[in-house]
């Protein structure tokens, strides 16, 4: 993954090894726009002369950083990163450590209640507005809209800042995005006659079933909490954004899913699990659902985008691509889940950290960062992302500006746990897909309101 | 002559009688002994100290806490801010905490009894073996001794739809493989076998101890009165065991009333809400959902609950009184 090219001349450039004369003459040679170096040189200080280590920025002060792993080598990629802050920064350390996805919440929780903080935090779009409206996050509108950072700004997606913005503040950087779409055999899908499958939900069915035969499955998505974490959520999503739904209606006062339009769509998906299209509701967690895919014993599984890089690596026996769900009355969206960079109110060295938040969320770092773990970024300029990976880019250039995610808001774990179980009724049948989203809104309803 | 003796009990009285004869009056008796037993409570409170201050400190303190904070709200990442009964209010009125007080007590009195019979029937097993019983005993103990996770993370392969040992063996049964942690009238009844298989070597390995210190004569002379090994068990062994299954019961409510950690690794409540365990949902109250107050009242309901069921326990198997 990356370009090793590219890299060597990030390195370069932080280093003070490279000067700017000598960027654009390498740039221009490896084919580089004046836009991507331009945005290199920013990332990296601006200078890429000598000067740019000695010189420094203002941060100082030791940066204790906190982040969730998303890679084996997750204390390498950061260590190269924070070098590069110390590089720009002579004055500054950090001082980086991870926490476990599985105590996520129960981690971050005494780090805020000790009093003492790191100073950044990696969270993630479903955690930190609890800890927003609780005052112990930093609003960083003033720091994201000054002026020196509006070249670091621009460059994020704009539904990435409404991600991240409550209550009319911003309490963090977006970096990161976690993309979730289909994964399709296509030997699967031609054998049975169903290469159109992807033009409606009711084309998506009928390729599901004739899929269907003995231990293969047309058709899976992700049914259960526990092991398969919150895909269960995040692959249902696009089925109800896609009929126009959403989980709350515009101000967050009410659940928005109880509609006509999604509950055609929601049926949809229980007809899919009556059929008996799909392997038998919660037999497989993930690893069981991906093990069963690559055997080619899957048509149509919904997974997340770092999935791809795991079939690149071990290649199957067959075929396989890439897609969006169906479009469904309203359009066609994907889901994708975000983290972003916050600073608690109690950290010690703000200043500090919010230097190392530019610097990690800027173009260079992150786009690196990301290909070396599989993730997308919501920059609006990735064209030279994931140059050896085709469907890793198809992702990151096609998938992630269609993305539509949840709303922020403080109980939005509360209201997903809630309202679970009456979607998982309804594909276990035993309610249909009106009454589970009517059930749902009532539950979402009950502890919004 | 009057003559003062030290004595360890302390100085003597002014009036001491002559030639050596020590004559104290009932009152100075009295005294005397209030002033040893003083003595003899002031050293065990001081050897008890330090873990009274480390109890207090890391238990009932706490515990005061908790209950503090049932009244109230947020008091983590900020200030706590009094609600009065608003959260024992929604506590009573929420339909997941009758659902996870009714899973966590169909779970108890299931694991309760199959824990104690294969227990008792292990260790009156082992009550016979003679050689390899050390080896045995091991073995038994060892589910008992290992995490939890791991325990769990086993139990996942185990409880497989297509490799599982369970699933492999119902098959040769020649019946339909059930899918044990994705059916909803299965998964509760999953973790069970899980936990049973987890504690029944303690209670074995309990029970034996119990069993081996049982008087031998007293099996010895009922024996040659020609009652049977049934009616030896039934008449002797079990009320004589009674001070062990008072302890073992206790213990095992306690216990399986807080059954969590299988319940989190294998289906975080699922499916359906079916293995939801109040435990569980105290955690998910306070770390998930970051609702301090309601995860409090949900932690003094389990505690008046144990309490309640411990007393009635005592009551019914506790020593009875002579008389």
């Amino acid at each position: 993954m990356g370009n090793q090219f590219t890299r060597d001349i990030v390195e370069s450039l932080e280093t003070g090894r490279l000067s700017r004369r000598q960027l654009v003459a390498r740039g221009s040679a490896l084919g580089l726009s004046m836009s991507a170096m331009a945005s290199l040189l920013a990332a990296c200080g601006g200078n890429g002369s000598q000067s740019s280590a000695a010189g420094g920025g203002k941060a100082s002060g030791t940066v204790r950083f906190i982040k969730g792993p998303h890679s084996p080598d997750e204390l390498k990629f950061e260590s190269k990163i924070n070098a590069a802050f110390h590089k720009k920064y002579p004055a500054s350390k950090v001082d980086f450590r991870t926490y476990d996805w599985a105590q996520l919440d129960a981690e971050l929780n005494s780090a805020f209640a000790s009093g003492n903080p790191p100073e950044v935090m990696y969270l993630i779009n479903s955690v930190f507005p609890r800890y927003a409206v609780q005052g112990a996050l930093q609003d960083l509108t003033p720091v994201v809209k000054e002026a020196s950072f509006k070249q670091g700004f621009d460059a994020i997606e704009p539904f990435a800042w409404d991600l991240i913005t409550l209550n009319n503040k911003i309490w963090g950087i977006p970096v990161l995005g976690a993309v979730y779409h289909v994964y399709v055999n296509k030997d699967l899908l031609q054998k049975a006659g169903g290469e159109d499958w992807n033009s409606s939900y009711d084309a998506m069915r009928a390729a599901a079933k004739k899929m269907t035969k003995g231990n293969t499955y047309g058709f899976a998505i992700h049914t259960e909490v526990g092991n398969s974490a919150f895909l269960n959520w995040w692959d249902w999503f696009p089925y109800m954004h896609n009929a126009g739904a959403s989980l709350f209606n515009a101000d967050g006062t009410a659940c928005g899913l109880d509609t006509p339009e999604a509950a055609q769509a929601q049926q949809v998906l229980v007809d899919i699990h009556q059929d008996k299209s799909t392997p038998p509701i919660g037999q497989y967690d993930r690893e069981g659902m991906r093990a069963l895919f690559r055997a080619g014993r899957i048509g149509i599984l919904h997974e997340e985008a770092g999935f791809a890089a795991e079939l690149t690596d071990k290649p199957v026996s067959f075929h396989w691509d890439i897609a969006l769900a169906p479009p469904g009355p309203k359009g066609q969206t994907a889901f994708g889940d975000f983290g972003f960079l916050s600073v608690p109110s109690a950290a010690k060295n703000k200043e500090g950290a919010y230097d190392f938040i530019k610097f990690w969320s800027a173009g260079p770092q992150v786009k690196w960062y990301a290909q070396q773990v599989g993730l997308m970024v919501v920059q609006k300029q990735t064209s030279d992302m994931y140059p050896d990976n085709k469907v890793l880019k198809r992702v990151q250039t096609e998938f992630v500006p269609k993305i539509k995610g949840f709303q922020s808001h403080p109980k939005i774990n509360e209201v997903l746990q809630a309202l679970w179980p009456s979607i998982n009724a309804s594909y276990r049948g035993k309610i249909d897909g009106a009454t589970a989203l009517k059930q749902a809104a009532e539950k979402v309803n009950s502890i919004i309101v | 002559m009057e003559t003062h003796e030290a004595s360890a009990v302390g100085r003597l009285p002014a009036r001491t009688p002559a030639a050596g004869r020590l004559r104290l009056t009932a009152e100075d008796h009295r005294r005397l002994r209030r002033r040893h037993r003083a003595r003899r409570t002031l050293q065990a409170y001081g050897f008890l100290a330090p873990n009274l201050v480390f109890f207090s400190v890391f238990m009932l303190l706490p515990c005061a806490w908790v209950v503090y904070s049932s009244f109230h709200t947020g008091g983590i990442l900020g200030p706590a801010q009094y609600v009065g009964l608003e959260n024992w209010k929604e506590a009573f009125k929420d339909p997941l905490v009758r659902k996870t007080l009714g899973n966590t007590f169909l779970y108890t009195v299931i694991v309760i009894p199959v824990v104690f019979v294969f227990g008792m029937v292990l260790a009156l097993a082992l009550q016979q073996v003679t050689r390899g019983g050390r080896l045995v005993r091991a073995l038994l103990y060892f589910p008992t001794l290992m995490p939890v996770v791991l325990a769990a993370l086993i139990w996942v392969f185990v409880v497989h739809p297509e490799f599982g040992l369970l699933n492999v063996a119902v098959r040769l049964a020649g019946q339909q493989s059930p899918n044990w942690l994705g059916d909803p009238h299965l998964a509760l009844p999953t973790i069970t076998m899980l936990e049973a298989w987890r504690g029944t070597g303690f209670y074995a390995l309990l029970f034996l101890a119990s069993l081996l210190a049982l008087p031998r004569e007293l099996f010895q002379a009922a024996e040659l009165d020609g009652a049977s090994a049934i009616q030896r068990f039934r008449h002797l062994t079990l009320p004589l065991m009674r001070s062990t299954f008072l302890f073992a019961l206790v213990m095992a409510t306690i216990w399986n009333l807080q059954l969590f950690d299988s319940v989190l690794i294998l289906t975080d409540g699922g499916p359906m809400n079916e293995t939801a365990t109040i435990v569980w949902f105290i955690y998910k109250s306070l770390f998930s959902f970051g609702n301090v107050g309601y995860a409090a009242v949900l932690s003094c309901v389990l505690m008046l609950l144990i309490l309640a069921l411990t007393f009635v326990q005592f009551r019914l198997l506790g020593r009875r009184r002579a008389g």
